[in-house]
């Protein structure tokens, strides 16, 4: 890069970090699962990547969550049973971070809502380990274990993202600018296998119960 | 029960009833908190000669009241009323934002969209408070409203260009319990423990309390919502309400079925009874799947009925029939355990004409219903009704995907319905169009009658605002 280049580049990243800043300043709190979508189908199916820093992230507690979850088969499995319209959820442990990602249907709030309703228990023990862990029991602060895990989700980019394709990266949509500011973890694409298909569905279809 | 109903504001647990067949609903913008506060305290204060909240521990027409009121406010209005931060932000996420920043997930789009909505209530930051009033006569309602607007020589409230919403029930005995597409509205109502006997609502099981009260167990086991702050003084046996302005397009709707009739060779009637789940006498299609014992059914009936026992599969009563979307009764359903926990409170009036076809209407004329969905958590119970099981049918896989056929948000190019009909043909409806546009809405909470008279006294203490 030259010399010109890498003054347009300053230039750039200083407009950008005024503009973060002013918009942080004005605009209220993105909410992710708001957002317009244009395929059919991604009004049914929708992700949640939660991303929970560790407490204490070292082996103990990897091996604390391994036998806490282990333990818990069988109640996230009744878990995945009552709340039904979920197709898959997996734990993982991802530099120092407790993630949670599954693919769900319908409605966020009533996701988590009827989880906690079915295994409230194992979340409680679960997120003991995790740095500023909700108010437990969490089945007692339902409303605000919603709003908890909504704040850990990962920003997820647009899955039709005309606004982004027809500019220049520097003059992305301000909201997006102000989301991407607001949290480091990102969505950036979600590839379905049988789009617009329920995990009901799917489970209706192949004649193993729903 | 441990529940004084004199704190309680009337037509939650139970309607006013038919005789009060006349409504207005006024959208208010707080012009000045303290102005507000006052008069706050003037229609808590129990004196009838100027506005009163009306309580629910008598029956008004018992009591010879000529009017009722109702009031409750949006987020912004308490905000606007000067409640302190620690109280606005105790208040659930959903409430907070508003009904207008829920729209896509209530499927208010399109022309249903806010900034399409009647009377002011687009203007989310401006809407403050519905201040409802029932009466005997529209010259009861038209009074007491004006004096509403009149407290504090016009200081408190402002109403918002507009409005007011004038409803009215049809005129007629059998009219007066029927709404706009001709349904006999009202027939399973949540009965509640202590407040309704066995005789009364029939056939319907006792409703916790829970399901509309703050403060009580909720619907879901185990489940605790939050109550705003500060909990004894202000969120206590208060409740929400989701208030809808909903346009019916009856011409429209009355079209569809006579089109679907011919194309079916069945009887018009059939087709409504299909998309509703109940024949438009309300006799419920799981007991009467025939027009003639829905002439003849016993209304005393109407709510006795289940579907797991002889109507699993919904070849009488739809699967993505209305009132099996909204209440599932003991239905096989996805979301296990659910069935019961979504219940509101259905308060409403119709407003405009009644349609006849025999009129033309050139421009056509508004109507429809303006409804009052009322439920101890909008995000549990009225935005789970509607985002997943009103639209999306994700209920039973055998009609997820498909929207509500009454009032989903249908795309005429894309929407489809299907059913058995009577004389047992699986049929599928293409180019499903919507009958129902919501032309405005709010969500408010209705508080105690000790709350509302603690919002006025405006003693908060020290809490910096």
């Amino acid at each position: 890069m030259g010399m010109l280049g890498a003054v347009k580049r300053v230039a750039v990243e200083s407009l950008t970090a005024v503009l973060v800043r002013g918009w942080s300043l004005v605009s209220p709190p993105t909410v992710v699962a708001e957002r317009e979508r244009l395929a059919p189908s991604d009004h049914l199916q929708r992700a949640m990547n939660l991303i929970m820093p560790l407490h204490t992230p070292n082996i103990v507690a990897r091996a604390t969550l391994s036998q806490l979850l282990f333990r818990a088969t069988s109640e996230v499995f009744a878990g995945l049973d009552n709340v039904g319209t979920i197709h898959f959820a997996r734990f993982d442990i991802v530099d120092g971070n407790l993630c949670m990602f599954s693919v769900y249907d319908g409605d966020f709030a009533a996701y988590i809502r009827d989880f906690v309703s079915s295994i409230g228990n194992v979340f409680d023990d679960i997120v003991r380990q995790v740095k500023d862990p909700p108010r437990l029991p969490v089945r007692e602060h339902v409303d605000e274990f919603i709003e908890w895990v909504r704040a850990r989700d990962a920003f997820q980019m647009p899955e039709s993202p005309v606004d982004l394709l027809t500019r220049d990266v520097e003059t992305i949509p301000r909201d997006t600018i102000v989301a991407l500011h607001r949290n480091p973890n990102v969505q950036l694409g979600i590839y379905r296998a049988y789009p617009g298909f329920s995990a009901a569905q799917i489970r209706d279809g192949l004649s193993i119960g729903w | 029960m441990d529940l004084d109903l004199a704190e309680l504001q009337g037509n939650i647990l139970r309607g006013y009833g038919r005789a009060y067949p006349t409504v207005r609903h006024l959208v208010l913008r707080v012009v000045d908190a303290t102005a507000a506060r006052r008069a706050l305290g003037s229609m808590t204060d129990g004196d009838r000669a100027t506005p009163d909240v009306t309580a629910a521990d008598r029956s008004p027409r018992e009591a010879g009241y000529p009017w009722c009121l109702n009031v409750g406010f949006t987020w912004a209005g308490l905000r606007a009323l000067g409640l302190p931060p620690r109280s606005l932000g105790s208040f659930p996420p959903e409430f907070r934002a508003g009904m207008g920043a829920r729209a896509r997930r209530l499927g208010d789009v399109g022309t249903s969209a806010p900034e399409h909505w009647v009377a002011g209530l687009g203007d989310a930051d401006r809407v403050h408070a519905l201040v409802t009033v029932h009466g005997h006569q529209r010259a009861d309602v038209v009074g007491v409203s004006e004096q509403v607007v009149a407290l504090e020589g016009g200081a408190a409230f402002a109403p918002l260009p507009g409005g007011p919403l004038d409803g009215a029930t049809f005129t007629g005995t059998d009219a007066a319990r029927r709404v706009h597409f001709g349904y006999r509205d009202g027939i399973s109502q949540p009965r509640f423990e202590g407040v309704h006997d066995e005789a009364e609502i029939p056939g319907r099981p006792f409703t916790p309390l829970g399901a509309v009260l703050l403060g009580q167990p909720s619907l879901l086991p185990g489940i605790t919502w939050r109550v705003p702050e500060p909990e004894g003084e202000l969120g206590a046996n208060g409740t929400f309400d989701a208030f809808r302005v909903l346009g019916q397009d009856v011409a429209g709707f009355e079209a569809f079925l006579h089109a679907q009739g011919d194309r079916l060779g069945c009887d018009p009637e059939e087709v409504a009874a299909k998309v509703c789940g109940r024949w438009r006498n309300g006799a419920p299609l799981t007991l009467a799947p025939t027009r003639a014992e829905a002439d003849a059914f016993d209304h005393a009936d109407l709510n006795r009925f289940a579907y797991r026992e002889g109507d699993g599969d919904g070849r009488r009563c739809p699967i993505g029939s209305h009132i099996r979307r909204t209440n599932p009764r003991d239905a096989h359903i996805v979301q296990r355990g659910t069935n019961d926990v979504r219940t509101l409170v259905r308060r409403g009036m119709p407003f405009g004409p009644p349609y006849d076809p025999a009129v033309a209407e050139d421009p056509p004329v508004a109507r429809g219903l303006l409804g009052n969905f009322v439920c101890a958590s909008l995000s549990a119970q009225f935005e789970a009704m509607q985002a997943d099981w009103l639209n999306l049918g994700l209920l039973d896989p055998r009609i997820t995907g498909m929207n509500d056929p009454l009032v989903g948000a249908n795309d005429g190019a894309t929407s489809t319905a299907a059913w058995t009909t009577a004389a047992g043909d699986d049929v599928v409806v293409h180019g499903l169009p919507r009958f129902v546009h919501t032309l405005g809405g709010a969500y408010c909470f209705l508080p105690s009658l000790p709350a509302l008279r603690w919002i006025a006294a405006g003693r908060w203490g020290r809490t910096r605002r």
